[in-house]
């Protein structure tokens, strides 16, 4: 089963809110308990006074029978608060002044007795209080006799002014309650929120990362200690990933280079290689036929290269190769390509010559008459055999070069190559040295040039 | 000695009493009559009325009854009719008439309220010959106290108190007073602390007073092994309250002032 998961906020109210507000509203109810107690007996003791002063003050009055001095003391006892009603009553008893808004004076007298001073059903308090005879000490000469009762007030409170306190009591605790919520409901809307933002940031930001966007960086503007250290953590921690990163990529992009550079480029001439020369020419071909241009395929093999090999070593033949190339590259254009085929084998391809065949045909004619003419001038060699200083060698090499235009579709890649091999070795057959185009038999011999 | 009890009057009377005796006479007091039983003695004096009473039904010993009042002496006289005297408590009618016309000589009609069979004829005599009245009237119940008293005052000029436990005690005193002052009338008692309470005056003998006599009387008794008669007391004091005097406008001598007049027309002394 799955858990239930609540947010920041919902944790806070619950876990650290309801706590409170349970011990507030324990305490509040235990308070307003306590205070209407008091209220109560405040109410009784107040009475039980009144009543105590009203049977000292009265005592004349039940003595004499004087119910206008009675009625006097009762109606100054009205005016205090919460006194409903007084009745006196002699010894006998007989009431002899009920004044107020005294319930039924008769049934009251039955409710209270000396026995049972306090009746209290809610309503109506009635306090009874004996009214006693002031002893005044005569010095008589034999026993004192016992204190004799002459009457009794009757006083009965109202529980309404007690009630409007209760009611008012209880009515501010309730109204400070719910301001107390609400304030701390506010407060911790604004704490959640002051975490929450931040967190969120800090997640999206970490969503952001594991998505693959280093340079993502998170600033968190809070005053809280631990969302600070977290954003900072996060950024050291992105900054580090994207130094790594950025490393790790540089080292692929040389590797790539590299591998690149082995399977595209010939690494004794720094010539592209067959592969490389195979992607130009089909290139090439595509061009030539959208723009309607004749390219030319340049195929050179060095005459005598053997021997060279065969006698100083291939770290010789090597340097000779490493020249030829330099000298090749130099009778062309940036856009054409040179390559190198294999052992003494280059092939030169020369791009958009003109539109015009025989044009074409002069044009090429031309680079390769000017590569087998520099290729032909001497070649000075430095080598350093083992253990020995260093050898100038002169060299006399030439070039035997087949050459082949190429426009239409219908034939291959590999046709102009063999179509340009071809021609070679036809300018080998016919003496080296000299330059010849396929399907043309006609050899330009180096004195033509 | 027998004591009805322990009160600070009767130790007082004790021990003036023992102070002032012939020496060869030995004493032994017995606080609380109560513990009484017959014994052998020469003469047994009692203080008060409960002492009075055990005493005399106990025993048929030589007895002088201190400290009671003149009235209690005739109910102890059916118990014991010979070898029985008495020092009263309370003061002579005449005495207290003079007191009344020393201090209050214009209020000539002098209230009395009692209760049981009193008889008023020595006063009403007394009264008669000074030219003063007496208002005597008898209390009907414990409960028509309040109108008796109101109905007196209303026709008095002055309120007697008599020691009647009845009407003038501890509870009653108060009330008394209250009614009295409110028609203006003063109470005159018959003791210290009636002053004290609110009377206006009182004449009164100090247990002091009444022990020296007492020891006198029996001072003669061991000489003759005579009693004398039942007798007033001789020696007496008086007791004003100023405040209650100026607050019923009353102008009142000193209590010594009223002593030496009420003795130069009574003839008694201190």
């Amino acid at each position: 089963m799955m858990d239930k998961k609540y947010s920041i906020r919902t944790h806070v109210i619950w876990f650290t809110l309801m706590p409170l507000m349970v011990m507030l509203i324990l305490l509040e109810a235990f308070l307003l308990h306590d205070r209407y107690a008091d209220l109560d007996h405040a109410l009784i003791a107040r009475g039980q006074l009144l009543a105590r002063q009203l049977a000292a003050s009265s005592e004349y009055g039940v003595f004499s029978g004087n119910r206008m001095f009675l009625s006097g003391i009762a109606q100054s006892a009205l005016q205090e608060p919460d006194v409903k009603g007084v009745a006196v009553m002699n010894a006998k008893p007989e009431i002899l002044v009920s004044s107020g808004d005294m319930s039924d004076t008769k049934i009251a007298m039955g409710l209270v007795s000396p026995q049972a001073p306090v009746f209290d059903n809610g309503d109506v308090l009635l306090l009874y209080q004996p009214i006693l005879a002031t002893q005044v000490e005569l010095n008589e000469p034999e026993a004192k006799p016992a204190v004799q009762q002459d009457g009794a007030i009757v006083l009965e409170m109202s529980w309404e002014g007690t009630q409007h306190q209760k009611f008012n009591l209880l009515q501010f605790t309730l109204l400070m309650t719910a301001f107390f919520l609400l304030v701390t409901l506010y407060l911790v809307q604004i704490t959640s929120r002051r975490i929450i933002l931040p967190i969120t940031k800090l997640s999206d930001a970490i969503h952001a990362i594991g998505d693959g966007h280093l340079d993502t960086r998170v600033t968190v503007a809070s005053d809280i200690r631990e969302l600070c250290t977290l954003s900072l953590g996060i950024n050291q921690m992105t900054a580090d990933l994207q130094h790594e990163r950025a490393i790790l990529q540089q080292r692929i992009n040389e590797a790539t280079n590299q591998l690149h550079e082995l399977a595209f480029f010939d690494t004794l001439t720094l010539l592209p290689n067959r592969r490389l020369l195979n992607d130009r020419l089909a290139q090439a071909l595509s061009a030539c036929s959208r723009g309607r241009y004749h390219g030319a395929l340049l195929f050179l093999d060095l005459d005598n290269f053997k021997p060279l090999n065969d006698q100083f070593g291939h770290a010789v033949g090597d340097l000779l190769l490493i020249e030829a190339a330099r000298r090749i590259s130099s009778c062309v254009r940036e856009e054409d390509t040179v390559s190198r085929f294999g052992g003494d084998e280059f092939v030169v391809m020369l791009e958009c010559l003109d539109a015009d065949h025989d044009q074409s045909v002069s044009l090429a004619y031309r680079v390769a008459e000017k590569i087998r003419s520099l290729l032909a001038e001497t070649y000075y060699l430095t080598y350093q055999p083992k253990g020995q200083q260093n050898i100038l060698l002169e060299h006399h090499c030439t070039s035997s070069i087949g050459v082949v235009l190429f426009m239409d579709h219908h034939a291959s890649q590999e046709d102009f190559l063999h179509r340009a091999d071809a021609a070679m070795y036809q300018a080998k057959k016919e003496g080296r040295n000299r330059i010849c185009f396929y399907q043309q038999v006609t050899i330009f011999s180096p004195s033509d040039g | 000695m027998v004591l009805s009890d322990s009160s600070a009057l009767y130790l007082n009377f004790a021990k003036t009493f023992s102070h002032n005796l012939p020496p060869e006479i030995r004493v032994d007091l017995l606080q609380h009559a109560e513990d009484f039983d017959a014994q052998k003695t020469d003469l047994i004096v009692t203080v008060g009325v409960r002492a009075a009473y055990r005493v005399a039904e106990k025993t048929t010993q030589p007895l002088l009854a201190a400290m009671i009042p003149s009235n209690v002496y005739a109910d102890l006289q059916e118990l014991r009719h010979s070898q029985i005297s008495a020092i009263y408590l309370d003061q002579p009618w005449g005495r207290q008439v003079e007191l009344l016309r020393a201090v209050m000589p214009q209020r000539k009609r002098i209230g009395v309220l009692y209760s049981g069979s009193q008889d008023m004829s020595v006063l009403r005599s007394e009264l008669d010959r000074y030219h003063a009245t007496l208002i005597a009237r008898h209390l009907g119940s414990k409960d028509t106290l309040s109108a008796d008293l109101d109905e007196l005052l209303a026709n008095s000029d002055v309120l007697l108190a008599v020691p009647d436990s009845e009407i003038y005690n501890a509870n009653s005193i108060r009330n008394i007073l209250l009614s009295s002052y409110r028609r203006g009338i003063p109470l005159v008692g018959f003791s210290e602390a009636y002053v004290k309470a609110g009377a206006l005056c009182a004449i009164f003998s100090t247990p002091e007073q009444l022990a020296l006599q007492a020891a006198s009387a029996v001072a003669a008794f061991a000489k003759s092994g005579k009693l004398p008669d039942a007798q007033f007391p001789t020696k007496y004091s008086i007791a004003v309250n100023q405040q209650v005097a100026r607050t019923l406008g009353l102008i009142l001598q000193s209590g010594d002032a009223i002593l030496l007049q009420v003795e130069k027309s009574s003839g008694g002394s201190r």
